[in-house]
């Protein structure tokens, strides 16, 4: 109500016009080019990797964020945007995809820049006392810059990702759930009851008798089987495989930088 | 009894008009108590930043002191800068007011300067990018400056957003009689003035050797 013109004074309204278009300004000015947050563990918009190595990474940190609860991700990035510090760019996009546990902050990015040659490696804070910026140093220098030398980007995230998860496997416990499971996924037991009840009715009212009412009582039921069936079709399918959800980890800026 | 019923009526929108400013009195209290705790448990972290590399500071001059050839001036004046970081007593726990923020940022721009300066002679000693433990180190250090500038960008946002509080009606008039006060800034302009100077490529040949 407030931002409609017609409650506004009509002197007042070339006012307004000029604030709000201020406003739209500032906003678009502030817009950062940032990545969009990624779905899977593995963000690579130029298929820089080939699919199979992709999908390898992908499901190892999927494995890894079950067994550690620690959310590691691979970021292929063709090309720092303009006037943008490196640094700064990789803690404003670690802090839009808020990789880790909210609280545990264990979340780590592998920035790899294409056309830069740069790589970056932003710790999250819980993970730092286990990869601190001299290791991540180290894995840059060791591990990354020489296969990207070669020109071997598979080679280069692969050894960066095992050094990584090396180090931060211990620090903290899974829960064998990914926080983009699904709501299934995190209920076992439930599924098992819901599949159990489905399979109850089933057997109940197929061996029913013949007559009007049983008839009648069938058709209502198997109805309402085939309903309970979809919804939990539904809330099966879309079930994690390999997509990431970020946990609201947060980082202080901490990591190491290099080129090669 | 006919003209006692106006009397009634305005006591108790009087008694109605306190009782909504004092529920909105004791709301824009606790908003500002959140706030100003905010501020501070981020001007922790500013210190903790700053106090980690310090802490760096013994251990990269011992081994930079190793290298019998390295350019005293550098480390005199890192020692110089320590000396005068040492010399500023901020109360613990508290954010420092202006004058004492510009005191302390002051002289840990001071001490950046001089970092940065040690590492850029540090490039022209092969034996030291050829050490593990100073590239660590420089590691380190790199990623120490990254985390004060962080931490000090979360500290301004920190203080704007209570600031902003203090600041406005009629939260002021609260603040005025809670003892609120706004907090000082750090001056993100000679901070990122600084933040670039200090590039440590340590133990990475230049783009244009490996091409």
């Amino acid at each position: 109500m407030l931002i409609n013109p017609h409650s506004f004074p009509p002197h007042l309204r070339p006012i307004l016009a000029v604030l709000l278009a201020c406003l739209a300004c500032l906003s678009a000015a502030l817009a950062e080019p940032l990545p969009p947050k990624p779905d899977g563990y593995l963000y690579d918009p130029a298929h820089w990797l080939d699919p199979a190595t992709a999908d390898s990474i992908s499901r190892q940190l999927e494995t890894n964020e079950r067994a550690s609860s620690n959310q590691i991700l691979v970021a292929l990035i063709p090309a720092l945007p303009e006037n943008t510090a490196l640094e700064d760019f990789c803690f404003r996009t670690f802090q839009f995809w808020a990789p880790g546990q909210k609280g545990k902050d264990n979340g780590a990015v592998l920035f790899i820049f294409q056309k830069d040659r740069r790589a970056r490696i932003e710790v999250g804070y819980g993970l730092e006392p286990v990869l601190p910026d001299g290791l991540a140093g180290s894995i840059i220098r060791e591990k990354i810059a020489p296969a990207l030398k070669e020109n071997d980007p598979a080679g280069a995230v692969r050894a960066g990702v095992s050094a990584i998860i090396q180090a931060t496997r211990s620090e903290y416990k899974g829960t064998g759930q990914t926080n983009a499971d699904n709501f299934l996924q995190r209920h076992p037991a439930l599924t098992a009851a819901l599949v159990g009840i489905l399979l109850l009715m089933l057997a109940i009212w197929s061996h029913t008798g013949d007559t009007v009412y049983q008839r009648a009582g069938r058709f209502v039921f198997y109805n309402i089987f085939d309903l309970f069936r979809l919804i939990l079709f539904a809330l099966l399918s879309g079930a994690s495989g390999g997509k990431f959800k970020g946990g609201g980890g947060r980082s202080g800026g901490g990591g190491a930088s290099g080129s090669w | 009894m006919n003209n006692k019923l106006p009397l009634l009526g305005c006591l108790a929108l009087l008694v109605m008009g306190l009782f909504v400013a004092g529920i909105g009195g004791c709301t824009s209290y606790n908003g500002l108590v959140g706030k100003s705790e905010a501020v501070d448990k981020q001007w922790g972290q500013v210190e903790a930043a700053y106090q980690r590399r310090a802490d760096l500071i013994p251990n990269l001059v011992k081994t930079l002191e190793a290298q019998a050839t390295f350019e005293k001036s550098t480390l005199t004046e890192i020692a110089n800068a320590r000396s005068s970081i040492n010399q500023i007593r901020l109360a613990p726990g508290q954010v420092p007011d202006e004058a004492m923020m510009a005191q302390f940022e002051k002289a840990q721009a001071q001490m950046s300067g001089a970092l940065g300066r040690m590492m850029a002679i540090s490039e022209n000693y092969p034996q030291l990018k050829a050490n593990e433990g100073f590239r660590s180190l420089s590691d380190e250090l790199a990623g120490t400056e990254n985390r004060i500038n962080m931490e000090r960008l979360r500290f301004n946002d920190a203080a704007q957003v209570y600031n902003t509080s203090v600041k406005r009606f009629p939260a002021s008039i609260v603040a005025g009689i809670g003892g609120f006060h706004p907090n000082a800034y750090f001056n993100s302009a000679a901070g990122s003035e600084k933040a670039p100077e200090v590039q440590f490529n340590l133990g990475q040949p230049k783009r244009a050797e490996a091409q």
